[in-house]
């Protein structure tokens, strides 16, 4: 059962063991194609966790995942609510991060083959591949659990301003390295700077279209300029974060007796032990993706430089990360709250004037960064205040997928994607051939789509459009 | 016997054996097969697996967990196993002997990168005719 709440928002009424209504945010475009889908019954299952706040939310985005849905939002009540291993998901900060560049297509296009076989060689990417520059012994691992981005500028991987521009300085508080197993510590000991496989990418892009001059301006975005947007997470350090406190929560819901609806969300009070401990295990593992991504940062600016364009000056824009359970302070019905915000496939979205964001960004908002897929368009949008107080600041995170990987496999059979691609003016290097053909760009639904409905619901605003010209992916 | 099945961002793993045994090594192999064709992986290498948990479909989940964790932090494949399980202390416990080889990007092309087993749908069910198994791969 679901009901039109207005232009943009359906709910999904309460009932049975559900403790809040699920909320929608959905063109009615959107929703058509969500008839019958699992994801909506996964936004019912997680209104019936313990502590829920204001409603299960889900963005227009949103698609069919394991426990939570994917593009789900959860805030949590501090005192009385739980923590969901399965509300983060596997890859534990996974997000988005952009860099502009002092370039412009004309001064890169010549030489994108070159950028791109730069990037290619620089940053691993695919199953099982490391870095064979950079083996981290335990002891800096736990570092950079600690640390972040932080500690990636502190060994020469960057600048010291990069880290005001991203999401929490680039570092999450209370981070408890001591909480995070040894096989975590084997799994990410060569994986730092590296994008890992399926719909991670670095990608070259060109600002095609600007919608908002004043913010493109704050945001240092020009029509033409040249800009990298990285998208990817905390690798198998984070993966086996999230499998190790699984198995605990399990057992946990068990002795708190929590019903769970799906055991995908088991979860723990977050008072708990239990609860305490993975906060202070997925802190150290979104701390080890922000390091992650600052250390890619460093390889684009060496691409770059080794590609020739060595005055390329490329600067961070911003950083947001899509899979992460946060203690944030929000307005929840006019009123002031502490809620630990779950956003599993969603982005945080904070308005004009909030300390969070950076300076001089305050008078225009939080940036969103929103990849589409290979082919089309990327978008950044800007966050406000009625999604601070009505999606506990949160927003859309993707496209999300259309087709099933096997579906875009059968649709690729006797085709050159990768020629395809570069008839489109994208150059792709990939490690699998396999992957391009599970990402083409018909695997997605148009993400402009999503962005037009988040933006219609009044929780984000739309500042610029960006184009892709060369893609790595695993 | 094992299948693989849509599931919009994920991949589920569907699985049919005579015994339970077969089942755990038959969904080992379907494991292994989302990362690479499982017929290339040749039984170079003899390994050791333990596992334990409360229910079967949670062993499953977890002898699953062990063998992507060998893959991660050693890089090996595994294309057959010979299975025991028993009633322990800790509920349900196996111990397997698993036959495979390092991936090898040349020999071997890569399908998908596997970020975790997932609980969700998770199912180890007896039929009239063997046994049958459902997981949920985060990939």
């Amino acid at each position: 059962m679901i009901e039109r709440l207005d232009e943009n928002r359906w709910r999904i009424p309460r009932r049975g063991a559900m403790r809040v209504d699920g909320i929608v945010y959905s063109s009615a475009e959107l929703m058509e194609d969500l008839a019958g889908d699992p994801a909506l019954d996964q936004v019912a299952n997680v209104a019936c966790l313990p502590g829920i706040v204001g409603a299960s939310l889900a963005m227009p985005d949103i698609h069919w995942g394991y426990g939570f849905p994917i593009g789900g939002v959860a805030a949590m009540d501090p005192e009385e609510g739980v923590v969901s291993p399965g509300g983060v998901g596997y890859d534990i900060n996974c997000g988005v991060r952009l860099l502009r560049t002092g370039l412009d297509r004309e001064a890169v296009a010549p030489r994108i083959r070159e950028l791109v076989a730069e990037l290619y060689r620089r940053i691993p990417t695919g199953v099982g591949q490391g870095r064979q520059d950079l083996r981290l012994p335990r002891r800096e691992l736990e570092k950079i659990g600690r640390e972040g981005a932080g500690w990636a500028v502190e060994h020469g991987l960057g600048e010291e301003r990069d880290l005001a521009f991203l999401e929490e300085g680039g570092c999450i508080a209370g981070a408890e390295p001591k909480r995070v197993s040894d096989r975590a510590y084997e799994r990410g000991r060569r994986q730092l700077g590296t994008l890992g496989s399926g719909n991670h990418f670095c990608e070259v892009q060109v600002v095609e279209e600007l919608f908002d001059e004043a913010a493109a301006a704050a945001l240092g975005l020009t029509a033409g300029q040249v800009a990298v947007t990285l998208h990817c997470g905390s690798r198998g350090f984070g993966h086996q974060v999230c499998t190790d406190h699984l198995k605990r929560m399990l057992q946990a819901a068990d002795r708190y007796r929590i019903r769970l609806p799906d055991r995908q969300l088991c979860c723990a009070p977050i008072v708990s032990p239990e609860g305490r401990e993975y906060l202070g295990a997925m802190a150290a593992a979104a701390n080890f993706a922000f390091a992650n991504r600052q250390v890619i940062t460093h390889s684009v600016r060496e691409s770059f430089a080794a590609a020739g364009l060595a005055e390329a000056g490329v600067e961070v824009v911003y950083d947001v990360c899509h899979n992460i359970a946060k203690l944030e302070t929000l307005e929840v019905e006019g009123r002031r709250r502490r809620l630990c915000v779950h956003r599993k496939g969603a982005t945080r979205a904070y308005p004009p004037g909030h300390p969070q964001t950076p300076a001089a960004y305050r008078e225009i908002g939080q940036p969103v960064l929103i990849p589409g897929d290979m082919g089309r368009y990327s978008y950044v949008l800007v966050g406000t205040e009625r999604a601070y107080r009505e999606t506990f600041g949160s927003t859309c995170h993707g496209a999300g997928r259309r087709w099933s990987r096997k579906r875009a496999a059968k649709s690729a059979r006797g085709r050159d994607l990768i020629a395809e691609m570069a008839e489109r003016g994208v150059t792709v290097m990939a490690a699998g051939r396999r992957t391009v053909a599970e990402e083409m760009p018909e695997a997605y639904k148009d993400v402009a789509d999503v962005v037009a409905s988040v933006v219609s619901a009044g929780i984000s605003k739309v500042v610029a459009r960006l184009t892709p010209i060369g893609v790595i992916k695993g | 016997m094992f299948r693989q099945r849509d599931h919009t961002a994920d991949l589920a793993l569907e699985v049919e054996a005579a015994s339970l045994p077969e089942l755990f090594a038959e969904a080992l192999r379907g494991l292994t097969d989302c990362v690479t064709d499982v017929a290339g992986i040749e039984p170079r290498h003899r390994r050791r697996l333990k596992a334990s948990a409360a229910a079967l479909d949670l062993l499953l989940a977890a002898f699953l967990d062990e063998a992507l964790y060998r893959f991660e932090a050693g890089g090996e494949l595994y294309s057959g196993a010979r299975v025991a399980l028993r009633r322990g202390a800790a509920g349900h416990e196996l111990a397997a002997e698993v036959l495979g080889e390092r991936l090898d990007p040349e020999r071997h092309p890569v399908k998908t990168a596997i970020k975790g087993v997932t609980l969700h749908g998770l199912a180890v069910e007896r039929r009239a005719e063997g046994w049958r198994a459902r997981v949920v791969l985060d990939i």
